[in-house]
């Protein structure tokens, strides 16, 4: 079969894109644009879900696992696994859209326009082969989403989280980039292919000469560059104000989607490329994850405002991802892939919440959670299971993921380097410092009282996502654990083979 | 022919009964400049005997339990034979596999020491008896209560519908709990196993099954829990959520003290916080949201550690499963540093919840701002899984580590005793006063296990069972204090045995009980505890001696101090009452159940005995 199909979910998606503008000339009607996006990126995801189960009939194979077009898109488990995730993603964030903005809000097309362009950069970037497609799709998300931050102009906040965000965004693009033509010239090659290729033969001294020096600066500058989309301490500085600051389907989107993309560009460039040459990067990791847990769940303590908190308890939550990436094991890795996901559904399951209280006009400090249970039981069990979620309480999914996380890096600290035990123990220290600004969110919901009317409508899309959120994260994935496990297990081994 | 057949039947018989002989020289050298047993190190197979057979110098030969040790404690020793003597080793100690390790008394700093590998040279572990039960009882543990919740949230707007439910429920789960407590009967092993496989490649499922040392605790809080609800009959604020938390804490409990596999263990440990501090953040006193978030913080961060703890245990097993009974069957690998860290992390994890000085300060805070159900559940059941999980999750399956860690449990539970008890002198607050007392008694039952003797452990679990039911009724006191005099501060009290004769009563016998009246079931469990101790450590038994003067002291001046004496200023006199029925009722079960287990204690002792002695096998030291 025409192995063209494959790319349906990408098409729909750029056809979308430019049939956005077209019904902007044809009609005015604000709502036409929400329902093509809508029904646009719930049928990608559709078409994602068909091939992952039926590959071989649009000629996927599963069996090799990988499937490469014009040898600079790849089709794995790992880029699938991953796509799902953005547009699942972005369909939430769209219909989330729908019922945030008011009907008459000015520039909705342009806004529906960009958040599909921004999924289409990442799944290009969760399917690139080599750095150019890689860099490609990184900025053709990230220009999308700095604009998407900025989209409410009349709004001081979001017009400033707009620009420190498009200033710190390509400040760290350029390093990146600068970072990348460093192996450039030093492998020849602008493949991730090639250039593992060139480590490994460098480790086994094929290819002869000394390059330390080179590789770890070029691996600094890449980091900076993906370090700053994954919020990392020391690239976090932007996440609080531009989380606090966009409006709220667009921090959810950054959140969720967009942090999941850079740890999909992390792992490819480095589980997959530099792994050969993993001593000159592997203890940066190590202390930025360190660095990264520690800070954001400490400064996470004092925020009273939830977009914020919600922006450091991010930073913390990447800290833990990363510990898995030194480890270098599958089964880290499966963790690290598993806590990525998981993170994505609890983060953006919280901010769902976040932006249904806003939008009831209930504000977006923390205070405005007092009696929230009072109000609706359902936002307020969605959200303690997303809070005690991303704690790591059992028996929520955030315990399983965190659970296979440590799981993998313990089993490699003890086998191999042993200074990652103490990443292990102090990301588990964390995990329970952390639950002291997660519970007082909780508290605030169920032991406050309601400051003013306890009549307050929430939009039927919150209700509906928190449901669906609180059926996942509580109940399907504990129960099916062992099917993410293997899940994870293969994209894994499609990731580093 | 005759004789043919017979010749043949001795010559085939005689290698089969003869056993090997084995010499080993001890010796000197001529210039004394070394001093070795020759061969050093032995191999022989079971059955064989082994002679010892003296060369130059003045030797002995005596039994030390590991290759670093150098001091004779217990086992064989030969005496000190001339030169040229011999001593034959008692055929008792080759005639199982194990590494026998021995030295020579007066040159073991010298380095004269030797082993003998008798078979394979490690000992074998008993085989656990495990019976798969053709009725999932234990699931229906599980799964009753958590129904019972979701029934009630179906009734939650009707007024007194989710207490009925909730009674109904935990009345049925006793019934339950009893079956199991009996079938489970007291002879070695698990009973009633059941097996749900969850996560097979990462050896995950959910491994049910009860022992001697579960059993009781599974009876314990099928007897607190409808307890607790019918303490709770009159709860006015959102009493549908109260009574489904309750069950929901009930399942976890249950959870706790059923399953044998590392991960599931830990979900439910960690279960049984989110409905706690919900009780206690909703529906506790004036200090509510402090205790609330201090007590979910200090357990939640010491079991994290422990979870790190299970997980290394997992690694280093490498049987690919978190069953605590495959990995206790592997303990022969793990090595003796291995071993002191894990137990540390789990140690963590269980003192914590037990809880032991200085790991005890939420528990005060936790209790005052509870509500009484809740403190009853807390007291009742929570604290005993501490315990629990010491000897269930890491005695058995870190023996080195356990030994490593008896000094420092020892001194722990000693200071929990005297610290507990004169803390508890010093309280002015009913409720306060038996927390503390808690910690005491908890710290009793630590010294138990830290004896690592048989009768310790039985004493420790014994005592679990016993302040199981009995600081729960001393909640309860402070609950009926509260709702009928209107205050439960010491000072304010005086007198109200006049005016509530019957109910002062039962508080006498309950307080009695508490402080180790022989009859009542705490009394039995100290006995044992400080026999054990008496004979592992001697006269230090003198220091948890005198933490019993000061339990005496605490308790009997309380009583004196609330019931007795002239009648208070502080408080309306006519409008004390005796406690309504819903309050006495479970004081008096109590009251029953106490004495009951105070004069029969083989109902108990048996089934704990014998699951102690498990343990102990498991560790190899009987």
């Amino acid at each position: 079969m025409d192995s063209s199909l494959l790319f349906l979910p990408e098409l729909l998606l750029v056809a979308s894109i430019m049939a956005i503008p077209a019904l902007y000339i044809a009609t005015e009607n604000n709502k036409s644009y929400s329902i093509c996006a809508n029904m646009t990126l719930a049928l990608s995801f559709l078409l994602l879900i068909l091939f992952w189960f039926y590959p071989d009939e649009v000629s996927f194979e599963k069996n090799s696992s990988v499937y490469i077009i014009y040898s600079h898109f790849k089709l794995d488990t790992f880029s699938q696994l991953f796509k799902i995730i953005f547009v699942l993603t972005a369909l939430t964030v769209s219909v989330l859209s729908g019922s945030y903005f008011e009907e008459d809000e000015p520039h909705q097309a342009e806004y529906y326009t960009l958040l599909l362009s921004s999924t289409l950069g990442m799944m290009l970037v969760a399917s690139a082969t080599d750095f150019l497609t890689l860099f490609l799709g990184i900025e053709i998300s990230a220009f999308s989403s700095y604009a998407m931050v900025a989209f409410r102009k009349q709004d001081d906040k979001s017009t400033e989280a707009g620009a420190k965000y498009f200033l710190i965004g390509a400040f760290s693009s350029a390093l990146t980039l600068y970072g990348i033509s460093l192996l450039y010239a030093l492998t020849g090659s602008i493949t991730f292919e090639g250039m593992r290729s060139f480590f490994t033969g460098l480790n086994n001294e094929v290819v002869s000469g000394n390059f330390d020096e080179v590789i770890f600066i070029s691996s600094l500058f890449i980091l900076a560059g993906l370090g700053f989309k994954i919020a990392v301490v020391p690239f976090h500085a932007w996440a609080p104000d531009v989380y606090q600051g966009a409006p709220t389907p667009v921090t959810t989107l950054l959140a969720a989607g967009s942090k999941a993309m850079g740890f999909v560009a992390l792992f490819r460039v480095f589980l997959f490329t530099m792994e050969a040459v993993s001593d000159e990067w592997k203890l940066i990791l190590g202390i930025i994850a360190l660095a990264s847990m520690t800070i954001g769940n400490l400064a996470a303590i004092t925020q009273d405002d939830i977009g914020r908190m919600l922006a450091y308890s991010s930073i913390a939550q990447a800290g833990y991802i990363l510990i898995a990436v030194p480890a270098l094991t599958d089964d880290a890795v499966s963790g690290a892939i598993a806590h990525t996901m998981v993170h994505a559904f609890m983060k953006g399951g919280a901010f769902v919440i976040v932006a249904g209280v806003g939008a009831a006009g209930l504000g977006y400090s923390l205070d405005s959670y007092k009696g929230l249970a009072a109000r609706s039981q359902l936002l307020a069990l969605s959200m303690t299971v997303c809070l005690l979620s991303l704690v790591g309480i059992p028996p929520f999914a955030g315990f399983i993921s965190k659970f296979l996380l440590f799981y993998g890096t313990l089993q490699a600290g003890l086998s191999g380097d042993t200074w990652i035990i103490a990443l292990v123990i102090a990301g588990v220290l964390n995990s329970a410092l952390s639950l002291y600004y997660y519970l007082k969110v909780i508290r605030f919901m169920y032991l406050y009282d309601a400051v003013g009317s306890k009549d307050i409508e929430f939009s039927n899309a919150v209700r509906y996502i928190s449901f669906l959120t609180v059926l996942f994260l509580a109940i399907i994935l504990p129960l099916f654990w062992q099917s993410l496990f293997e899940i994870c297990k293969e994209a894994t081994v499609a990731l580093m083979t | 022919m005759r004789w043919f057949l017979f010749l043949l039947l001795v010559v085939a018989l005689v290698p089969a009964a003869s056993a090997e002989n084995h010499t080993v020289i001890v010796t000197q050298a001529d210039d004394s400049s070394s001093y070795f047993f020759d061969p050093e190190v032995l191999t022989v197979n079971i059955g064989d005997t082994v002679e010892f057979v003296w060369g130059n110098g003045s030797h002995n030969v005596a039994q030390v339990s590991d290759s670093e040790s150098k001091t004779y404690g217990s086992g064989f020793y030969s005496g000190v034979p001339e030169v040229g003597g011999n001593w034959v080793l008692p055929a008792e100690y080759t005639m199982q596999d194990g590494t026998l390790y021995y030295v020579c008394q007066p040159h073991a700093l010298m380095g004269m020491s030797g082993s003998i590998i008798v078979g394979t040279g490690t000992p074998p572990l008993p085989d656990i008896a495990m019976e798969f039960g053709d009725f999932p009882w234990l699931s229906y543990l599980l799964v009753f209560p958590l129904i019972g919740s979701l029934w009630i949230l179906g009734f939650r707007n009707n007024p007194s519908a989710p207490r009925i439910i909730a009674l109904f429920t935990t009345l049925f789960t006793l019934g339950l709990s009893i079956i199991i407590f009996v079938k489970a009967g007291s002879g070695s092993g698990f009973r009633l196993m059941e097996e749900y496989v969850w996560a097979p490649k990462l050896g995950v499922s959910l491994l049910l099954g009860v022992d001697g040392l579960s059993s009781p605790m599974v009876l314990l809080t099928g007897i607190i829990t409808p307890l607790a609800v019918l303490f709770a009959w009159h709860e006015k604020e959102k009493p549908a959520l109260f009574f489904a938390l309750l069950l929901v804490m009930q399942t976890a409990l249950f959870g706790v003290f059923i399953t044998l596999d590392y991960f599931v263990f830990y979900i439910f440990w960690e279960v049984v916080l989110i409905p706690m501090f919900f009780l206690i953040a909703i529906w506790g006193g004036d200090n509510k949201r402090y205790a609330s978030i201090k007590f979910i913080i200090y357990t939640f961060t010491a079991s994290v550690v422990m979870l790190v703890g299970f997980m290394a245990l997992y690694f280093e097993a490498g049987v690919n499963s978190f069953s605590m009974i495959e990995i206790a069957e592997a303990n022969a690998g793990f090595n003796r540093d291995f071993q002191i860290w894990v137990f540390a992390a789990l140690f963590i994890g269980f003192a914590v919840k037990i809880p032991s000085v200085p790991w005890h300060t939420w528990l005060p805070d936790a209790h005052v701002e509870a509500p009484t159900a809740g403190s009853i559940l807390l007291a009742g059941v929570m604290l005993k899984m501490g315990l629990y999980g010491l000897m269930r999750a890491a005695i058995p399956v870190l023996p080195l580590g356990a030994e490593y860690f008896v000094p420092i449990m020892v001194v722990l539970a000693i200071v929990s005793i005297l610290y507990g008890a004169a803390l508890s002198l010093g309280q002015e607050d009913l409720k306060k006063l038996v927390a503390y007392s808690s910690v005491s008694h908890m710290g009793v039952a630590l010294l138990g296990v830290a004896t690592m003797t048989e009768l310790g452990f039985a004493g420790a679990v014994f005592m679990m069972f016993a302040h199981g039911i009995l600081s729960p009724a001393m909640f309860m006191v402070a609950g009926v204090m509260l709702h009928q005099v209107g205050t439960r501060d010491i000072p304010k009290l005086g007198g109200l045995a006049g005016y509530q004769p019957t109910t002062a009563g039962v508080f006498v016998v309950i307080f009695l009980g508490s402080l180790g009246l022989p009859g009542m079931a705490v009394f039995v469990a100290e006995l044992a505890v400080f026999i054990a101790f008496f004979q592992s450590h001697g006269y230090w038994l003198i220091l948890p001696i005198f933490g019993m003067v000061l339990t005496a002291g605490y308790h009997l001046w309380a009583l004196q101090r609330s019931l007795f004496g002239p009648d208070s200023e502080q408080i309306e006199m006519n409008q004390v009452h005796e406690a309504p029925w819903y309050e006495f009722y479970p004081l008096l079960v109590i009251v029953i159940l106490a004495a009951f287990f105070g004069i029969f204690p083989s109902y108990l002792m048996d089934p704990i005995t014998v699951a102690c002695y498990d343990i102990l096998a498991f560790m190899g030291e009987v």
